[in-house]
């Protein structure tokens, strides 16, 4: 991979020069190496102020009455007790907010609810415990409508209708073809097909969701815990129709996002408009149990896979029908039909191949973004019908897969991609895992097995992002970017982007983020692993022209002429002459600048047209089941992932280590349980929905770089927050059905679902 | 978290009679972990107030202590810390099953705050229960929301009926099999009681598990010197390997001569709305010598009773899978 050659027009330098392309991280100084996480030692310590932290001097505190009815119209409404509370500064509902969109449904408070946990009413008041008592002394009176709570039941004739097109969004699937699946499936030697259903995962993020707000003459400011100060700030703008720089979003630190945090929710305008009503700042934070309606979450799908092997393996026809389901809104409902991803598009080399995607409405709280959304619940299905098809031709999981490997991006016009480092993941993987031994239980009563996956995430598309480097007067230098920190450390990798293009130590580079009102568009939200791959380029970009800006300066002290200046380098700080015949360091020139300061701006260049951008992966997995009693312990795993430059290994291991935990508690014991009569969440709270404990991970959490440098762009990064996530599930499956024969295909895989299938095999009544 | 006056009591006696004096809407406060869980949830119905006043026990002098006397056996005061229990060194060597079951409940840190007395006296899983939406029967509505709706973990198949509660307990499986006797104190008189009489089912009482009175608190638990040869074993199951209610859970303790069994208990837990002392399956053990095929046949035993509801009739096979193993590990030699 070390020849790859990246286009020209992906190194677009300032004034006509071309950045150059980096080699092997072994060859660099900054990218590559493992700076620890800026902010890790406020955060350990508790310094680091989140917005839970800010309190502002005549603060009030919010407290959101949220709907108990699955779907109902409010028949009436009396606020008179909880605004006669000492200590209330103000009721919002229906009936007196000010009329503000929030969703294609209407305003930000209306007299019909269609889930619960939808917000009622919203109460400001002088102590936190007076809002929440305020909020249960409001009576109101509901007129249930009918509703519908499971997908397959929506679907049904005489269903409650929640939209206009129907229960299934936008009135029809969405379908994707290329070749002829029936002919393809004639073809075959064998036959296939199953069906899998994953359950909702919350995004459970330690820190709630909420903000404090203080919307004043000045305009609005909101100290947020967001994934992104400027997609926040501009829905803010719109939806109340201010000028943007009347909005001001500050956000340095988030408690964790995973997609929940992108976008202005309804907390966001209920603080906002309890701020404008009282004139006085707002704190509006969720209580955990309202947290699972307001994260959103990832939607559960049932989904059925056909497919046609020839004897030799080779996939020849594919089918895939996912039904996901949404909430009754249109807002977040595309994600209900995003199970048919590209795992199934593009995994595999298959000429016959269709997907159908239906995401249908029903009265449960609206989707969101849940880390690696579509593929994930994609993967967890197709590639544990992918190993039951291997066994099926007789051949080893991990051999069928590479028969039937793509080199090209067959859903976009088979085109080239950028890099594709899958294979070398399978090996280095499966070398590190030490694939096909299997060890010895640890008791007669317990089995070990493993199993494998691949995976697959969405590259970025082209976007548009802007950053800036300053050189301050002492010589040190200060990223600028218009982002918020995620937690996963883009700010790190930003310093040691910048520090490598500068000729500069890491430790000398800084980074100011965290604020709208103060720094560019870097990027909107950092979603879809796309900050490193967005915004870095820029931040290149913006070094490169700070780096162009203090050789011009040089050059002026040295006595260069300005045309000669491609002369001259930068190594630890000191600018030099080939030669080494002149020399001057970076801290003086930043001196003789003194306030005339240095100032890099930078914008990423587009993606080359002609290539397919995706990231790849393979994990292994090693269990040992106790199926007696249902109990299942993940004890190693080992990830490779294909995501481009590891700007910092470091960070890339804790990505890959803790989406696979999370991509565990979704195989194993993480689910949204509802009544489905009347859509009311039984397990809301930390306790009964089964995040996984320190005792439930496994000893070994090995994460690989198979060294890919990719050519999409100047950092030659693809992404990597959501991968590690993605394939974690089916491993996990596979291993277990390598150890037990019981192919459990329902995630979570919960002890009660593995005693009844042992059960069901005893009995005759299952096979495997 | 509706507000409440807190009053810290001095003694057992004086407790119960602050109870008494406001019957009906003070609590005595242990370690917390359940009663302010419920408090914050606002869990509340027409046969459940939720308290104006919380009597603290923690301020009662030595109610914490644990204390042993060779040939008379163990005392836990009502607030000896689960976490103490569990790292006692006379317990984990007299009365292993009992360190046991102590160290499966919830986590670290809950242990450091729950207390015996808590853990006997805390409230049912049922989801339904605890969800401040629903009047489910067991808080004075008229629907048990368990019976036709979502029951795969926390709830009966044994004794089930009219509300279908488990009880939660870990330490009162073990406990029973070790034969404790507990100790209640009213304002006025104590009394001390088989820990077993001291729970009951839902038949019996709908609105509360065990005989407490409303202004009596449970003072002490006594364990007697199990005999030369008496041996326990307590197994829990459970969906996280830690900070998760039993799915089921079966506690053995007998004594053994010669790989026979002479004399044992045997109780469940998770599986009824009381610990279920499985007493045919006790005789189906005795004068056995023990093996795979006996323990076996205890589980069988045990769980003849059971009548799983619509979606746990896999914790029929789980507990039938522990308590063989329990009768197994308890009867090795």
């Amino acid at each position: 991979m070390a020849n790859v050659k990246i286009p020209d027009s992906v190194l677009v330098g300032p004034e006509g020069t071309k950045l150059k392309a980096w080699g092997s991280s072994k060859e660099l100084s900054a990218v590559g190496k493992p700076r620890p996480k800026i902010g890790a030692q406020e955060k350990v310590t508790g310094s680091a102020i989140y917005a839970y932290d800010v309190q502002l001097p005549r603060m009030l505190y919010a407290a959101v009455l949220s709907s108990d009815r699955a779907h109902a119209r409010i028949a009436a409404l009396d606020t008179r007790k909880a605004e006669a509370l000492p200590g209330v500064r103000a009721v919002l509902t229906y009936k007196n907010i000010e009329p503000v969109k929030w969703e294609q449904e209407g305003n930000i408070l209306r007299d019909t609810v269609g889930y619960v946990g939808e917000p009622v009413a919203a109460v400001a008041a002088e102590t936190e415990e007076i809002a929440y008592d305020a909020i249960h002394l409001i009576a109101v009176k509901y007129d249930p409508l009918p509703s519908v709570i499971e997908p397959l039941d929506a679907m049904k004739p005489g269903a409650p209708q929640l939209q206009k097109a129907g229960n299934v969004w936008q009135g029809k699937p969405v379908i994707y073809k290329r070749g002829d699946v029936e002919k393809g499936l004639k073809e075959a030697d064998i036959v296939y097909e199953q069906t899998y259903t994953t359950s909702v995962q919350h995004h459970t993020t330690m820190e709630l969701h909420g903000c404090v707000v203080q919307w004043d003459r000045d305009g609005l400011t909101v100290w947020d815990s967001a994934q992104g100060v400027n997609q926040v700030r501009d829905q803010l703008a719109s939806r109340f129709n201010l000028p943007v720089n009347k909005v001001r979003v500050i956000c340095k630190y988030v408690g964790g996002g995973f997609g929940s945090k992108n976008s202005a929710k309804h907390y966001h305008g209920l603080a906002a408009l309890l701020s404008k009503r009282t004139g006085r700042p707002v704190k509006l934070f969720n209580t955990r149990e309202d947290e699972f309606p307001v994260s959103r979450h990832r939607p559960k799908t049932i989904q059925t896979l056909k497919a046609g092997v020839k004897k030799d393996g080779t996939l020849v026809a594919l089918y895939h029908k996912a039904i996901g389901q949404c909430g009754p809104y249109l807002d977040g409902a595309a994600l209900g039909a995003r199970a048919t991803g590209d795992g199934t598009k593009s995994l595999y080399l298959c000429p016959n191949l269709m997907t159908e995607a239906y995401s249908v409405h029903t009265n449960t709280p609206l989707l969101a973004p849940t880390r690696g959304p579509g593929d994930t619940e994609n993967l967890f299905a197709l590639e544990q019908f992918i190993d039951e098809l291997a066994e099926k031709v007789g051949i080893n999981p991990l051999e069928f897969r590479k028969k039937n490997y793509a080199e090209v991006d067959q859903p976009h016009d088979n085109h080239h991609y950028s890099s594709k480092g899958l294979d070398r993941c399978y090996d280095m993987a499966a070398k590190a895992f030490g694939w096909g031994q299997k060890a010895k239980a640890s008791a007669p009563h317990k089995k070990r097995g493993i199993g494998m996956s691949s995976l697959i995430w969405h590259g970025n598309r082209t976007e548009k992002s802007q950053a800036g480097v300053i050189i301050q007067p002492d010589g040190t230098a200060e990223v600028v970017a218009g982002i918020a920190s995620l937690g996963v450390g883009a700010e790190t990798i930003f310093t040691q982007i910048a520090a490598e293009e500068l000729g500069m130590k890491m430790e000398s580079v800084g980074i100011r983020w965290g604020d709208s009102s103060s720094t560019p568009y870097t990027i909107n939200t950092s979603s879809g692993s796309r900050t490193t791959a967005i915004a870095g380029p820029a931040v290149r970009a913006a070094a490169a022209d700070a780096r162009h800006k203090l050789l011009k300066a040089a050059a002026r002290l040295l006595g260069i002429k300005p045309t000669e200046i491609a002369t001259l380098s930068i190594k630890d700080g000191v600018i030099s002459t080939g030669d080494q015949s002149k020399k001057i360091s970076v801290a003086e020139v930043a001196r003789k600048q003194g306030r005339e300061l240095i100032i890099g701006t930078g914008h990423r260049p587009p993606n080359p047209e002609d290539m397919a951008i995706e990231i790849f992966g393979a994990q292994f997995v090693e269990v040992e089941v106790d199926e007696q009693i249902g109990e299942v312990k993940v004890l190693r795993a080992v990830t490779a992932i294909d995501c481009g430059r590891w700007i910092n290994p470091l960070l890339a291991e804790s990505q890959i280590q803790g989406g696979f935990i999370q991509g565990m508690g979704m195989a194993l014991s993480e689910e949204r349980i509802m009544d489905s009569r009347n859509g009311i969440q039984l397990n809301a709270n930390l306790h009964e929905y089964g995040m996984p404990t320190s005792l439930d991970v496994p000893d070994t959490n090995l994460a690989l770089d198979p060294e890919v440098i990719d050519a999409s762009n100047n950092i030659n990064a693809k992404g990597l927050g959501e991968p590690p996530l993605v394939g974690a599930g089916a491993a996990i499956a596979n291993a277990i059905y390598n150890a037990t024969d019981i192919r459990v295909r329902d995630y979570p895989i919960t002890p009660n679902r593995i005693v009844q299938a042992l059960k069901e095999r005893s009995s005759g009544t299952r096979q495997g | 978290m509706k507000s409440f006056q807190l009053i810290d009591a001095r003694s057992p006696q004086e407790a119960a009679s602050l109870l008494n004096k406001y019957k009906g809407k003070a609590q005595p406060l242990a370690g917390g972990g359940d009663l302010l869980y419920l408090m914050k949830d606002r869990i509340e119905g027409r046969q459940i107030q939720m308290p104006d006043v919380l009597v603290n026990l923690e301020s009662i002098p030595k109610l914490d202590s644990i204390s042993y006397e060779k040939g008379k056996g163990l005392k836990l005061g009502a607030m000896a810390l689960v976490s103490d229990v569990e790292a006692n060194k006379t317990i984990r060597e007299r009365f292993p099953i009992l360190a046991q079951a102590a160290a499966e409940v919830a986590s670290p840190q809950l242990r450091n705050m729950g207390t015996v007395g808590g853990n006997l006296c805390q409230k049912p899983r049922c989801w339904y229960y605890r969800n401040a939406h629903l009047p489910c029967l067991k808080k004075g509505g008229s629907t048990c929301y368990a019976l036709e709706g979502d029951n795969r973990y926390y709830h009966a198949i044994l004794e089930g009926g009219p509300c279908y509660i488990v009880h939660p307990s870990d330490l009162a499986p073990a406990l029973i099999a070790l034969n404790s006797q507990v100790a209640l104190v009213g304002p006025k008189q104590s009394r001390t009681i088989p820990l077993e009489s001291f729970f009951v089912n839902t038949k019996q009482n709908l609105y509360q598990e065990n005989v407490l009175k409303p202004d009596e608190i449970v003072q002490e638990v006594s364990v007697p010197e199990p005999k030369e040869g008496s041996r326990g074993f307590y197994l829990k199951s459970r969906i996280r390997k830690s900070w998760d209610f039993a799915l089921a859970s079966a506690a053995v303790q007998m004594e053994i001569a010669g790989g026979v069994c002479r004399d044992c208990r045997i109780v469940l837990g998770g599986v009824a709305p009381l610990p279920y002392r499985a007493k045919d399956a006790e005789t189906a053990l005795k004068g056995k010598k023990i093996n795979e095929q006996v323990a076996l046949k205890v589980a069988e035993e045990a769980l003849k009773a059971a009548q799983p509801m619509s979606m746990n009739a896999y914790k029929v096979d789980l507990a039938k899978t522990l308590l063989k193993r329990a009768v197994l590990q308890a009867g090795k030699v």
